[in-house]
């Protein structure tokens, strides 16, 4: 692991479920990123700088009456190529169309492949310096 | 942080609560409201002093520990709980899970963990070792731990006597005679329950049988 170059990076978390949410802020704190964490994606905007480049990956889990197109299009409305981790309900594959740095996780899943998936996402599993 | 983290003790050890409390009580940023011997007091304690963070021990007589901080967080939704154990067992991590608690530490943990796990605690964050944290999965329902439960689960109850009786040491041809079977019929209960929970040495079967809980019945 290096985790030096995941503390380059910032991710923020967006979950309504506060105990979910501390557990995946430290799972990804103690492999070296840097976190930050709100209820609401409509608070995520907050921890965005205003400018780049912008080393950051929010992770914001998706319910089955949300739209993952809206929710991406809200958290980029500030930074337009910001990767995203949606987090998805067992079964749920939601429709979104077709936009890059989108990684889907879906329920059930262990936080091993969380930190994976943010790895794949902010572009530093790419550059095989992680195993 | 300017104000102190209250903290409320609960073990049923005397030596042990008074021993941490003069730990925590050295923390210039930590104060022990109360230390209690029992749940059912934590729970009165809780509710009447509103403590930060409440340091409860799993291992005690009277109402189950997971029981108490099930009704305490009922009553008080922002109450931070860490279990202390003398075990690491998966059953008791599963729980504390269930109940959300926002830590589980063994009693082996140096004081610096502990008090680390306070502060982290009292921040609104979780603190569960690397080991557990990496274990955890999220569904819909939840968060759980993941993988051993459940391969001890497919034991047989057959698998699991002779998982216990291997645990406390003993040979197969002692087994057979104690469970009145061949020593052929030991061996492929033996075979069958390592290939079902991928430990293939003994020592480590037998650190696994103590750990789940399972070589003490």
């Amino acid at each position: 692991m290096a985790p030096e170059l995941r503390g380059e990076h910032t991710v923020l978390v967006a979950n309504r479920d506060e105990f979910l949410r501390e557990i995946v802020v430290t799972t990804l704190e103690s492999v070296g990123y840097r976190v930050a964490s709100v209820p609401d994606v409509a608070q995520l905007g907050g921890h965005i700088p205003d400018e780049g480049p912008v080393n950051c990956t929010a992770i914001i889990e998706v319910d089955r009456d949300e739209s993952a197109t809206d929710l991406i299009a809200r958290v980029r409305a500030k930074v337009p190529r910001m990767a995203v981790v949606l987090l998805t309900p067992q079964g749920l594959e939601p429709g979104f169309d077709g936009t890059e740095r989108v990684e889907l996780l879906s329920k059930p899943f262990q936080m091993n492949d969380l930190v994976k998936m943010v790895d794949r996402a902010s572009g530093l599993e790419r550059t095989g310096v992680l195993s | 942080m300017s104000e102190k983290i209250r903290i409320l003790l609960v073990d049923d050890h005397t030596l042990f609560r008074e021993s941490l409390g003069q730990l925590l009580a050295a923390e210039a940023d930590m104060v022990v409201v109360r230390s209690v011997g029992d749940a059912d007091a934590a729970i009165r304690s809780a509710l009447e002093l509103n403590p930060d963070v409440i340091l409860m021990d799993i291992d005690m007589p009277g109402l189950i520990c997971f029981d108490a901080a099930d009704q305490i967080l009922r009553m008080k939704e922002q109450s931070r709980i860490i279990f202390l154990s003398a075990f690491f067992h998966d059953h008791y991590i599963e729980q504390a899970l269930r109940v959300k608690a926002r830590g589980y530490l063994t009693k082996s943990e140096p004081s610096h963990k502990v008090i680390e796990a306070i502060r982290q605690v009292a921040a609104g964050r979780v603190y569960f070792s690397p080991q557990v944290a990496s274990r955890i999965i999220a569904d819909e329902t939840g968060v759980h731990l993941q993988d051993k439960k459940t391969r001890a689960a497919m034991l047989t109850e057959r698998e699991v006597e002779v998982l216990r009786y291997l645990a406390r040491g003993m040979a197969k041809k002692e087994i057979a005679a104690t469970m009145h079977v061949s020593v052929k019929t030991v061996e492929g209960h033996a075979q069958k329950l390592m290939d079902k929970l991928d430990i293939h040495d003994r020592v480590e079967l037998a650190r696994y049988a103590i750990r789940e809980g399972l070589a003490e019945a």
